[in-house]
């Protein structure tokens, strides 16, 4: 874990302006006294796609979960050190997790739709942040809808049951009810683990034309698409970063023998 | 087939039948000794006065007493129950859920005369001097008691039906920043919504049929108050007046058998009250969830 | 109004009920537990009850609840048994199962003084039994029918289907099947539901106060027709002198014997649960 105490903020692109949107500093976690996190410090960047790979129990998933806070409801959960999300410290007790997710949305592994129609689903998150007039509501379901190109599939039928799509159709609606709410950061965790390889490639695609927008956090243990669609990527091992930077420099010129083993599909003992 | 296996089929296909038959028959009996009250009575026994002596035999008195306490008591449970089955389900750390259940089904499985002791030692009294009354013994005081009693049973059933609901749908529901209140209202409670109905159906069902403890503080006096609303005087219940008088009832009279058409009538309820909860609700392959 | 604010609210709301709640349970548990107590000791026990029960002990009242259930069991038990092995393994066709379950349930909603009011028609006028402790097993034993059928069938139909698929491709027969594979899994969760059946029966008074149980003057029966004496009938009894302090002390301290009952039978229910599944699972 040579360089994890390092924070580093390499762009792949020096022309354009980069800032980081999210930085972890020295962040630990421990479940019920288990550490599962040792000392994380990152700098997740804005409008990139910040990959987050290593093999599974190595504490990625915790690690996205803990940027919206999701954690806090876990039994057993403790931390210590800070993350700041625009400059803003977000650990501390007096912040508003609502409205903190409400900013940094989140999309799970396995697509999570409520028993309502797809309109209703589009719009179960933002209905709460302000009164929407029935002639906001069409338009937001229709952008969002459109956002991750499901608005073709599914216009004519915006009012049946949102378990009636395919898995991978869900897992669109679910970022689309995600992008309603107007986060500035998406958290995406293994997002395409349960589904086919078009689907797959669907959401992939809807990633890369979000970056525009917003910030992207992605985590996988599937090294090809972080070879697709990574910008940023960061091996994370046992509890730790091993290495972070950008995709092309850990995939062509790892400085750390156990990532160039790893990302190259070798046995790596981590 | 073997000799063995025969008398196995035969061994189950009977105790199925006997099993299945046994409410058909009890149906039956109430049916066939309440056929003296129907035909001599009939629309009779829908009116409101009671007087054997006079072989008046109206049942509305104990069902408006019925009625009433129900009211009361789930009026009084069903919010403090969901309120506390939330806490437990949603709020209590999972190390103290335990406790709380075995706790919850330890006194739901105390004895109802049991709690009718403790209603007339200390409830009666209590709604006595609260009030100023000459007696406890009141419709009210039947009702309180009925909430109490009903309370664990609702509590645990509410508590599953939440607790089941899986846990990916509040994480969504939280992911897309709704406070906790919004997630409980809008993601779990409909997802629950066909148990807790179904639930709160089954605590129906046992707070109308319940008997000792509503005997004991009720008062017992078959009558409908000059107002329907005063419930601070004694009255009386289906079951209380079937477990007070039913023994003292001479069987084969009028009054027998207009006993029996009152126990029908509260059974006839009960159990399309359990059919309702059972295919509309109380089902597991209408689960709103996977 | 703001969505903190309310949400605030919610938590006070939720906490206070139930605080309100706990305070009541405890209450109870309180009341019953410490009145309970200072009636107990070894003398009232295992001392026959004198005065109308406001005097002397409870032993036979406890003699009489346990006959009540044991009984009870042996009469619930095999029939229950039967008809879970049925419902599980034979009966196939969807409206049946509908019609089955819909007995079943509705037998348990039904409301206890009607298992009372049935048993007196039934067995005292029509079959002339007059009083009998055998008749109120019978009456109990078809109250917790629905309970012992439903935990039956959950554990025998919740056996994967392998289990029945490998001991078939044995050679054995369907019964030999039930008997051999099925039964020796199945029997835990069948004897969980019978205590928990157990549980609720003891305590009941409705059912077995006409029929089954005198107030007073009653030792152990000789036969099978004999009314016996039981504990939430005697408390019943006891309450009706309820002025009487000596009588009252009674009461509570038959009370907390009830309930330890009850709690016993709970408590080998669950713990036949853990038991015997983990000695199937060998």
């Amino acid at each position: 874990m040579k360089n994890s105490a390092a924070l580093r903020v390499v762009g792949q692109d020096t022309a354009s302006e980069i800032t980081a949107a999210v930085e972890i500093n020295d962040f630990h976690v421990w479940f019920d006294e288990a550490p599962v996190l040792r000392g994380i410090s990152l700098a997740l960047q804005k409008h990139r796609i910040n990959c987050i790979i290593g093999p599974s129990g190595s504490g990625k998933s915790t690690l996205i979960r803990s940027l919206n806070r999701m954690n806090d409801d876990v039994e057993g959960y403790s931390f210590k050190g800070s993350i700041h999300f625009d400059g803003e410290p977000i650990l501390r007790k007096s912040v508003n997790v609502a409205t903190l997710r409400t900013d940094i949305g989140m999309v799970f592994q396995k697509p999570c739709v409520f028993p309502k129609s797809i309109a209703e689903n589009v719009l179960f998150g933002v209905q709460y942040v302000k009164k929407l007039s029935r002639q906001e509501r069409l338009h937001l379901v229709e952008a969002n809808l459109k956002a991750v190109s499901l608005w073709k599939e599914v216009s004519h039928r915006l009012h049946d049951r949102a378990g009636s799509l395919s898995i991978g159709q869900q897992q669109r609606l679910c970022i689309a009810r995600t992008l309603a709410v107007k986060p500035k950061v998406i958290l995406l965790d293994e997002p395409t683990s349960s589904l086919d390889p078009v689907s797959t490639r669907a959401i992939e695609d809807l990633m890369l034309e979000l970056r525009q927008e917003y910030t992207i956090v992605f985590v996988t243990h599937n090294i090809q698409q972080a070879q697709r669609v990574a910008d940023q990527l960061v091996f994370m091992c046992n509890g730790g970063v091993i290495e972070q930077g950008p995709k092309q420099k850990l995939f062509g010129n790892p400085e750390n023998e156990q990532t160039r083993k790893y990302l190259n599909e070798e046995y790596c003992d981590c | 087939m073997s000799a063995s296996a025969r008398i196995g089929k035969g061994y189950v296909v009977a105790s199925t039948f006997i099993s299945a038959a046994v409410i058909v028959v009890i149906t039956g009996f109430l049916v066939i000794n309440s056929w003296d009250a129907i035909r001599q009575s009939g629309l009779e026994l829908f009116t409101s006065e009671w007087n054997p002596p006079k072989q008046k035999f109206g049942i509305l008195a104990m069902v408006y007493g019925s009625v009433v306490v129900t009211v009361i008591s789930l009026a009084l449970a069903l919010p403090l129950g969901l309120a506390t089955a939330i806490f437990t389900s949603e709020m209590l750390p999972a190390r103290f859920r335990l406790y709380v259940k075995s706790l919850l089904e330890l006194l739901a499985g105390i004895p109802s005369i049991i709690y009718g002791l403790i209603g007339i030692v200390f409830l009666s009294t209590w709604v006595e001097h609260a009030f100023d009354l000459q007696s406890g013994r009141t419709v009210l005081t039947g009702g309180l008691l009925l909430a109490v009693m009903v309370l664990p049973t609702i509590i645990t059933l509410w508590d599953d039906a939440l607790h089941n609901v899986p846990r990916k749908y509040r994480e969504t529901a939280r992911g897309l920043g709704l406070y906790n209140f919004e997630v409980i209202r809008d993601a779990v409670l409909p997802l629950a919504r066909t148990d807790v109905i179904g639930a709160a159906l089954l605590g129906l069902g046992r707070v109308l049929g319940e008997t000792m403890a509503v005997m004991l503080v009720i008062g017992s006096i078959d009558k409908i108050p000059g107002s329907v609303f005063n419930v601070l005087v004694p009255g009386q219940t289906m079951t209380s007046k079937l477990g007070r008088e039913i023994a003292e009832t001479a069987v084969g009279s009028l009054h027998f058998s207009a006993m029996i058409f009152m126990g029908l009538i509260l059974l006839l309820f009960v159990l399309s009250l359990t059919i309702v909860a059972l295919t509309y609700f109380y089902n597991p392959e209408q689960r709103l969830y996977e | 109004m703001n969505r903190s604010l309310l949400n605030k609210l919610f938590v006070f709301t939720t906490v206070t009920a139930a605080g309100i709640c706990c305070a009541v349970l405890l209450f109870m548990m309180a009341v019953i537990t410490a009145k309970g107590l200072r009636a107990l000791d070894f003398e009232f026990l295992f001392t026959a009850s004198r005065d109308f029960g406001a005097a002397g002990g409870i032993f036979y009242q406890i003699v009489g609840s346990l006959l009540l259930v044991v009984f009870a069991a042996l009469i619930c038990f095999p029939l229950a048994l039967g008809t879970a092995i049925f419902k599980s393994e034979y009966l196939k066709n969807g409206h049946m199962q509908r019609l089955c379950a819909v007995l079943v349930y509705g037998l348990n909603g039904v409301p206890s003084v009607i298992f009372g009011v049935f048993g007196l028609i039934f067995f005292v006028n029509v079959l002339g039994t007059r009083i009998s402790w055998f008749v109120g097993s019978i009456i109990l034993a078809i109250m917790i029918l629905p309970t012992v059928v439903l935990a039956a069938f959950h554990s025998i139909n919740s056996i994967p289907q392998s289990y029945r698929e490998s001991a078939s491709a044995l050679g054995l027969g369907k019964w030999q099947v039930i008997v051999k594979v099925l039964l020796p899994q199945g029997i835990a969760g069948s004897i969980t539901g019978l205590f928990l059946g157990l549980a609720r029966a003891v305590g009941e008074t409705a059912p077995i106060m006409f029929i089954a149980t005198a107030f007073s003057g009653v030792g152990i029966p000789g036969s099978f027709f004999e009314p016996v004496t039981a504990l939430p009938t005697h408390i019943l009894a006891l309450t009706h002198q309820a002025i009487n302090q000596q009588a009252l002390q009674n009461a509570w301290g038959a009370s907390l014997v009830l309930i330890s009952l009850v709690t016993i039978f709970s408590t080998l229910g669950l713990w036949s649960r853990m038991k015997l599944k983990t000695m199937s699972l060998r």
